[in-house]
Formats: structure tokens, C-alpha cells, sequence
């Protein structure tokens, strides 16, 4: 009886620990998934920054790295739904407290990401970086209250 | 038929002499109202190259514009920046012309010596130690200029500065060890867009605030100008914007730096962030290219 027991409270703790360390490898994957989501959005802007600050002859790709953000920012709500604290994320908590606003905030992104695509199509310069300015205003925007402050950020 | 000739003469010079007159009222107006445009405009132009005055905006709590309100964190405690809206009871507007310059130029506020010879400093969280630098005419711009902002009531708060640091008396000394003042005197060795590329950082845009490390007493560090602080405003860290190449920002080429300043998006495509953010999009957005490169020039070289 008592060897039964002990048999069944290994297996227990076996399962925990199995299914913690899944968790874990979950939550890991899930920051790793946001991270690359991030980065992208910010490469679409960098490759856009070059376009215009250099005034290289790609005006014509700008649509395509504006749909490439407009598509991006659609995902960042299902990305980020998942509460993760802890480990290598730069999450703020206010994320899953203020749920409402951070998905406006990534909606914005995603309106402005739209109107840039419409313009690239046909604005001027000055219109493209009139536009590219208002969609770097919302991820400022967003990363000023769902971002953790640079001190409080993991090192990468 | 004579006198008719006469009488008509006469008409023809009251005529003549009253256009005249209405002529000089009228291009003495226009002329006025050219300069005082022209003023206004030089004046707004220096504003947004100081970064907006965007400290005496409280953003993060919906503050109105220059009303004042808000939080600046410092090692020796918290000062509220003021208002510096035209309102007669809570604002400047009771101020004159060389109140304001006296306040730019000394760090010191209007009124009554408030003991013996004492005047009311301010804490040097207000960088009067860069703008000191800016030169006359810009400061009276930059004056006519406030007075046109709305006027918003709004009063100041007290800082909140612990003793012995939060005696303004301190300040006498403090500024003797720290503080030079005098306006920007042009470097004749350097280039023209180089000077202007000085006068815009050390005075105006007072970059050295923020990006400097300073000593036990809240001084600049001057042997270490724009070599970056841990201590910057609001808690953050201002980066090291010298033209090292490890350490500094000496890999970025110099159309990365205008287009930063312009834009606010640096190399990876991340937006400028916290107090940077906000001197972007509320100053140094507007300034011409010419003067963005200006500051390029100079922060590519300061020496």
C-alpha cells in the first residue's frame, strides 16, 4: 500500500514538473514569437527610413513594407494575449490591465500602416514622410505605456 | 476764370497731401505689422529648436500646453516645471521683456530681492545654464512669441526638494562653482555651419543637459560634454551622443543623425523614446534641414 502511494506521488510530481517545464517552453516560444513580431515592425520602418532619408530609387517597395506593418500590427493582440511576466520580455503588465487600450494602440499602428500603403502609391515625398512619421508616433505611443522603461529592460 | 483754376489747384493739393498721409499711416502700419510678424516667426522657429519648451507640458498627465505641472525627477528631489503661458495670475504674463531675459539669461525669476540682496534663483533643472548662450535678438523673439500661446490658469507647484538642497540661497554658490554666464561667442577658426551647428546644441536645442554627466552637485561635468548620463530626466538614461565610434554614436553617418532628428527614428527603426521623443515631434521636427545639419556638423566634431 504504502509502495503504491509513493509510486503515485512520483508520478504526480513527474507530471508537474513535465507540465511546468512545458509551460515554460511555451512561454519562452510565445516571447520569442513577439520578439521577432517586433523586430519586423521595426525593419519595415528602418527599410523605409533608408528609402527616404537616402532618397534611393525604391520608392515604389514603401507599399509593400506598409502592408508588411499593417499586416504585423494585425497580429500584435493575439501575439500578446497570453499574460507573460516574467523571463526575457519587455512587457509591461499594463498590457493585460489596460487590454482595451493596448489593442486600440496596436489597431492605430495598423490604420496609419494602411494609410501609408494608400499613399505610397501615389503621395509625394513629403506626404510619404508626412505619413511614416504618424505611424512612428503610434508605436511611440504604444511602447510609452506598454514597454518597460530602458533600465528595466533584459539585455539582449 | 483764374480763381476757378486756383480753387481747383487747391482741391487738387488738399487731395494729394491727404494721400500722402494716408500712404505713410499706411506703410508705417504695414511695415510694423511685417516686423512683427517676421519677429514672431524668428521667434517660433527658436522655440521649436529649445525642443518645444516641451518640459513645461505635463503630456504623460494630459497637462495643457506650456501650462506647466510637471514632474522632473532629480537625485535631490522633484521640481514641477512652471507655467509659461501669457496668464496674468498663473502664468508669465505679468512679466516684461527683460524679466524673461533676466530668467533665461541668470536663472533668475522677476520681483522683489526676497532677502538682502538675495533674488529668487531657480533650480537648474530649468537649463539656464545652456540658455544663457542664446543671443539677444532670439530671446526677444522667442518672448514675443510666448505671448501669443494661449493662456492657460494654472498654478505652480511648489518643488519638492528636502533641505539643505531645496534652500534656494544654496543656489548663489551653486551657480559661483557651475554656472558661467554670457552669450554664444562664434568659433572664427570653425566653419559657419559649424558655428550654427554650436549655437543650436549648446544653446538652444541645450543638448548637454540631459546627455552630460554631472557631479555631486547637479553641475555638468564639462570635461565630459555629451558623453551621456545615467541620471538623466525623469530617471532615464541620456545615451553618449560623442562622436566615439564604441561608445558614442561615431557609426552613424551623418544623414542617419538629420534624419533622426527629423524623423525620430533611429537606425533599427525603434521611435526616439521619452524626453527625446517629445523635443522631436514638439521641436526639432520643425527646424529647417539647414540647421539639422548644422547639428550634425557640430555633433560630428564638437572639438
Amino acid at each position: 500500500m504504502k509502495k503504491n502511494s509513493l509510486v503515485i506521488i512520483t508520478m504526480m510530481l513527474v507530471i508537474g514538473f513535465y507540465n511546468s517545464s512545458l509551460f515554460a517552453q511555451q512561454d519562452s516560444a510565445f516571447l520569442g514569437y513577439r520578439q521577432s513580431l517586433m523586430k519586423s515592425l521595426g525593419s519595415q520602418m528602418g527599410a523605409i527610413g533608408h528609402i527616404l532619408k537616402s532618397g534611393l530609387p525604391l520608392k515604389q517597395n514603401i507599399a509593400s513594407h506598409a502592408q508588411i506593418i499593417t499586416l504585423n500590427s494585425k497580429l500584435l493582440p493575439a501575439a500578446f494575449e497570453k499574460k507573460i511576466t516574467a523571463g526575457r520580455t519587455d512587457a509591461r503588465p499594463a498590457i493585460w490591465q489596460q487590454w482595451s487600450q493596448f489593442k486600440s494602440a496596436a489597431m492605430a499602428t495598423q490604420r496609419e500602416g494602411q494609410k501609408l500603403m494608400e499613399i505610397a502609391g501615389s503621395g509625394s515625398t513629403n506626404e510619404f514622410f508626412a505619413q511614416m512619421k504618424n505611424v512612428g508616433m503610434t508605436c511611440s505611443a504604444c511602447h510609452k505605456g506598454f514597454r518597460k522603461p530602458k533600465p528595466e529592460r533584459f539585455k539582449r | 476764370m483764374e480763381s476757378a483754376i486756383k480753387t481747383g489747384r487747391y482741391f487738387l493739393l488738399i487731395i494729394w497731401r491727404y494721400f500722402l498721409v494716408v500712404a505713410a499711416c499706411w506703410l508705417s502700419i504695414s511695415i510694423t505689422l511685417a516686423a512683427d510678424k517676421q519677429l514672431l516667426k524668428q521667434g517660433e522657429a527658436v522655440f521649436r529648436a529649445t525642443g518645444g519648451c516641451s518640459c513645461h507640458t505635463d503630456i504623460k498627465n494630459g497637462g495643457q500646453r506650456l501650462a506647466g505641472g510637471r514632474s522632473l525627477m532629480t537625485p535631490f528631489g522633484t521640481v514641477f516645471s512652471t507655467n509659461i503661458t501669457p496668464d496674468k495670475i498663473t502664468g508669465i504674463g505679468n512679466w516684461q521683456a527683460d524679466d524673461f531675459i533676466k530668467a533665461m539669461r541668470m536663472g533668475v525669476g522677476p520681483g522683489e530681492k526676497q532677502f538682502f540682496f538675495f533674488q529668487k534663483h531657480y533650480f537648474p533643472v530649468f537649463p539656464y545654464t545652456s540658455f544663457t548662450r542664446i543671443r539677444a535678438s532670439d530671446l526677444r523673439a522667442l518672448w514675443q512669441y510666448l505671448k501669443t500661446v494661449p493662456p492657460v490658469n494654472s498654478l505652480n507647484k511648489p518643488v519638492e526638494i528636502p533641505p539643505p538642497f531645496g534652500w534656494r540661497i544654496n543656489l548663489i554658490f551653486w551657480n559661483w562653482l557651475n554656472f558661467t554666464s554670457g552669450e554664444f561667442k562664434t568659433n572664427p577658426a570653425k566653419s559657419e555651419i559649424w558655428n550654427r551647428g554650436a549655437y543650436l546644441v549648446r544653446a538652444l536645442a541645450h543638448c548637454e543637459e540631459c546627455h552630460s554627466p554631472r557631479n555631486m552637485m547637479g553641475g555638468i561635468q564639462h570635461d565630459k560634454l555629451f558623453m551621456g548620463s545615467k541620471e538623466g530626466p525623469e530617471g532615464e538614461s541620456a545615451p553618449n551622443i560623442t562622436p566615439h565610434k564604441t561608445t558614442g554614436i561615431g557609426m552613424w553617418e551623418r544623414s542617419d543623425l538629420t534624419w533622426f532628428l527629423k524623423s525620430g527614428l533611429k537606425l533599427d527603426g525603434d521611435f526616439a523614446e521619452g524626453v527625446m521623443s517629445e523635443v522631436i515631434v514638439e521641436g526639432y521636427q520643425y527646424l529647417p534641414d539647414s540647421d539639422l545639419e548644422a547639428i550634425t556638423e557640430y555633433i560630428s566634431s564638437p572639438q
